[in-house]
């Protein structure tokens, strides 16, 4: 740094000192950056440096006789060498607030420039906002890049989403472009005027940061003052004269018009041009604002767009709704009604249909679609003032309204219909009634087709009734004469009970003395003759008695003499009473009995059955056995069997044992006695005591009786 | 000797006990009414009354009530003569107040022997 500080030293001395000679060329050269920015700053052809700044220089530098060497670089490398006061001055560079911090300017700008855009194809870029979403090349580091309002800053304040790409020079930011590497780029205007077209771009309306291009000078630099001072007073002096060469220099790069402007041009250009800005920047502004306000706009209407297609959603819904309403009303097979009634009677439809005609006739509903209430006017008056009654009193009750009337429906038609409905008292003090109007006509006709057959029936039940309560009386009639006749018949029992045994006690007494040889001694004759005469009497008198058991029996005079007895005992009485008879055939009577059984029962009936069965079995076996046995099941029933090794029941006569007066075999007839009505009578006895009586019988083997009889106790 | 007093309205049985009781060694007193019946009971005061029980004024049954009612007749022995068919007037004999009853028609052969269990209780005892 030592070598630099003393150079700057040398430089500042001289100068002065030249400041002081005028004539005389300074020593050291003044070192003066420069790249390649045409027609700012550029080489020629000849590899001399030209341009609008280095030019001015030379008329400065010339006038001051000022020795100067360019130091050529990019940009970058350009301001970095004036920052390390590697060079004395920078040409074109713009004035910034970030710049004039590292940098002294001086204090006349040399030429204003601002940022433009550039695209290959037709631009379509009005203001920052339409850069979203492009690549856009740009130059690293220049002030339209970084500067405080350079596009970095601005696309930031603008939230504006794009990619920059950074290159070194403007040149290779018109050759992106023009290789379509690039959506866009951006270039100072006076790089735009002078390429644009070689590099086929167009240029944009959108333009920005418009700057004043001045010489810069490195800060704290001894000699900077004294260079600033000098440069500004040429400047002064060349800008004042529009005769001077520096007029000459931009009409030469087409910055200037060639023929001279009057002098209050040049103020009018630059309050042209900043009212351009001005414009610009408004319409910038503007152009953001519109954007925003164009997109709440656009969200308004997108809600409205939404609430327009619910709306017309909820419109269709209605529509269907009230189409399946209108369906419902019109396909119910009924007339529905809602209708207001104010107090003065007068009512006002709510809900009407299409289908009056269709139920109640052309007429009525000609007369319903002038006026609804005169639909009521068609009611027959009689069921009318029924009607009314009924309203007032649902009114009052609130009940629903269930109703039958008839209606005219013309001259010669009545029809029935039914009505359904509730009403419901409004706030304005009218009544609502609603509900529907069946027609019920064909049911009444039906109802009436009933009662008619009905009353038939009623009057053939009435005439049948007669005839049965005749019949009835008829039969209660016979029934008495019946039962009459029974008693006659029990009178008459009774009767001949006694008359025809009150002789058999003479025949039977007498004989029985006789034989007792009470009255004297018999011959072998008289007492075989009066054994005969006995023994026919008392086959008589068993005779009566049976007959008369069964007749009591049968006209139910049988009294029962219930008790609780053991049947084993029973049985044995039996036995004991059958023992001679048997002994005299040679038969064994038997009892099996397994335990003691007792039973509530007719005692004196269940012995006759037992004698009856027995002198049977004994009275038809010829030799072997009369086996009884007897057995009480679980459900309190008792069984008693009497079996004999007798001749036994061929099958085909099992039927008629039990026949009064049918012994079996005819051939035992005579020999057997008996009146013909043991059997019958036992199995009527046996019935008398809830019980049965079976047979089974193997002929030539045997028989045996098995009689049932249940326990008589009630419970 | 004993006295049997007979009620009886049919003649051949009358004659008939009447006969098998005297040939037996009993006094016989009869009737054919139960009304004078009733008077012989209480004042002959016999050792057995045999009370037939169809008899043509009053039955045998409300004789015997009739006898029991009063006090001489109350100690009386009654037998009353059953029919085997009607049934029921074995107990309303005894109901009637009859100390026991005999079935018809008669049988000869036990007829003394059952009479004796009236006539002489103690000896059956």
């Amino acid at each position: 740094m030592d070598n630099v500080s003393t150079r700057n030293l040398l430089l500042t001395v001289l100068l002065i000192l030249s400041f002081g000679l005028r004539s005389q060329q300074s020593a050291f050269p003044i070192k003066v950056g420069v790249y390649n920015n045409y027609p700012k700053v550029y080489l020629n052809e000849n590899g001399q440096v030209a341009g609008i700044f280095p030019e001015i220089f030379q008329l400065i530098a010339s006038a001051e006789n000022w020795q100067v060497e360019y130091v050529p670089g990019n940009w970058n490398e350009c301001l970095q060498r004036l920052q390390n006061q590697e060079i004395d001055i920078m040409v074109d560079v713009a004035l910034s607030d970030d710049r004039q911090k590292i940098f002294d300017f001086n204090n006349e700008s040399v030429l204003i420039s601002w940022g433009t855009i550039y695209t290959k194809s037709r631009p379509n870029i009005n203001s920052v906002l339409d850069l979203s979403d492009k690549n856009i090349a740009v130059m690293k580091n220049s002030i339209l890049t970084t500067g405080q309002d350079g596009i970095y800053n601005l696309v930031q304040r603008y939230e504006v989403k794009c990619k920059f790409i950074e290159v070194d020079d403007y040149e290779q930011v018109f050759e992106l472009v023009r290789q379509e590497k690039a959506d866009a780029g951006i270039v100072n205007r006076h790089f735009g005027a002078a390429f644009g077209k070689q590099y086929g771009l167009i240029k944009s309306n959108f333009i920005f940061l418009p700057s004043q291009l001045r010489f810069a000078f490195p800060k704290n630099s001894s000699h900077s003052a004294f260079l600033i001072e000098k440069i500004d007073k040429h400047l002064t002096r060349l800008e004042n004269d529009m005769n001077s060469d520096y007029y000459t220099i931009l009409t030469k790069y087409n910055l200037y018009p060639k023929k001279a402007s009057p002098l209050w041009l040049m103020p009018l250009l630059i309050l042209l041009c900043l009212l351009t800005i001005f414009f610009i920047i408004s319409s910038l502004i503007m152009k953001w604002r519109i954007k925003q306000k164009t997109l709440e706009l656009q969200t308004a209407n997108d809600d409205l767009k939404r609430e327009i297609t619910k709306h017309r959603e909820t419109l269709a819904e209605l529509e269907k709704s009230r189409e399946i309403y209108r369906n419902f009303v019109e396909n119910i097979p009924g007339l529905v009604f809602m209708y207001d009634q104010s107090s003065d009677g007068n009512r006002l439809p709510i809900i009407t249909t299409n289908r009056h005609e269709e139920f109640l006739g052309k007429i009525i509903a000609d007369s319903i679609k002038s006026d609804y209430n005169n639909f009521f006017n068609f009611i027959i008056p009689e069921d009318w003032n029924k009607l009314q009654k009924v309203a007032l009193t649902i009114e009052n009750t609130k009940q629903n309204l269930d109703f039958e009337y008839r209606v005219k429906l013309s001259e010669d038609r009545v029809k029935w219909f039914r009505v359904l409905g509730k009403v419901k008292m409004l706030e304005d003090g009218k009544t609502r009634w609603q509900g529907v109007i069946l027609d019920v006509d064909d049911r009444k006709k039906i109802e009436r087709e009933l009662e008619l057959y009905r009353e038939q029936l009623e009057k053939l039940v009435e005439c049948r009734t007669i005839d049965l309560e005749q019949k009835t009386s008829e039969l209660e009639k016979a029934n008495q004469e019946l039962l009459e006749a029974d008693r006659l018949k029990s009178i008459f029992l009774a009767s001949m009970s006694h008359e025809l045994r009150t002789p058999l006690n003479s025949i039977i007494g007498f004989t029985g003395i006789l034989l007792m040889g009470m009255v004297g001694d018999l011959t072998d004759e008289q007492r075989y003759q009066l054994d005969i005469v006995k023994k026919s009497a008392s086959h008589l008198l068993d005779l009566i008695n049976d007959i008369l058991d069964i007749s009591k029996i049968e006209a139910n005079k049988a009294e029962l003499a219930c008790q609780q007895f053991f049947i084993n005992d029973l049985i044995h009485e039996v036995i004991q009473l059958l023992q001679p008879k048997a002994a005299e055939k040679g038969i064994n009577l038997f009892y099996e009995a397994a335990e003691r059984i007792d039973i509530y029962s007719d005692q004196r009936r269940l012995k006759q059955i037992l004698i009856n069965l027995a002198s049977n079995a004994v009275k038809f076996t010829e030799k072997g056995n009369v086996t009884f046995t007897s057995e009480k099941l679980k459900s309190g029933e008792m069984i008693i069997t009497v079996t004999d090794t007798g001749k036994g029941v061929k099958p085909e006569d099992m039927k008629k044992l039990f026949e009064p007066f049918q012994q079996i075999d005819a051939s035992l007839t005579k020999k057997q006695e008996g009146t013909g009505l043991g059997l019958h009578l036992t199995q009527k006895i046996v019935t008398l005591l809830n019980g049965k009586i079976t047979v089974q019988s193997e002929f030539g083997k045997g028989t045996t009786f098995r009689v049932t009889l249940p326990d008589l106790r009630e419970e | 000797m004993k006295t049997v007093l007979l009620i009886e309205d049919n003649a051949a049985n009358l004659y008939l006990i009447t006969y098998m009781l005297e040939k037996s060694g009993l006094k016989v007193i009869s009737t054919k009414e139960g009304l004078e019946g009733i008077k012989l009971a209480l004042e002959k005061q016999p050792d057995l009354i045999i009370m037939d029980v169809q008899l043509p004024d009053i039955n045998g049954l409300e004789a015997t009530r009739r006898i029991r009612l009063d006090k001489r007749g109350k100690d009386l022995t009654i037998v009353a003569l059953t029919s085997y068919a009607m049934t029921g007037d074995k107990q309303r004999a005894l109901d009637a107040g009859c100390s026991g009853y005999m079935e018809k028609p008669i049988n000869p052969e036990i007829f003394i022997s059952e009479l004796s269990k009236f006539l002489y209780p103690e000896k059956e005892k």
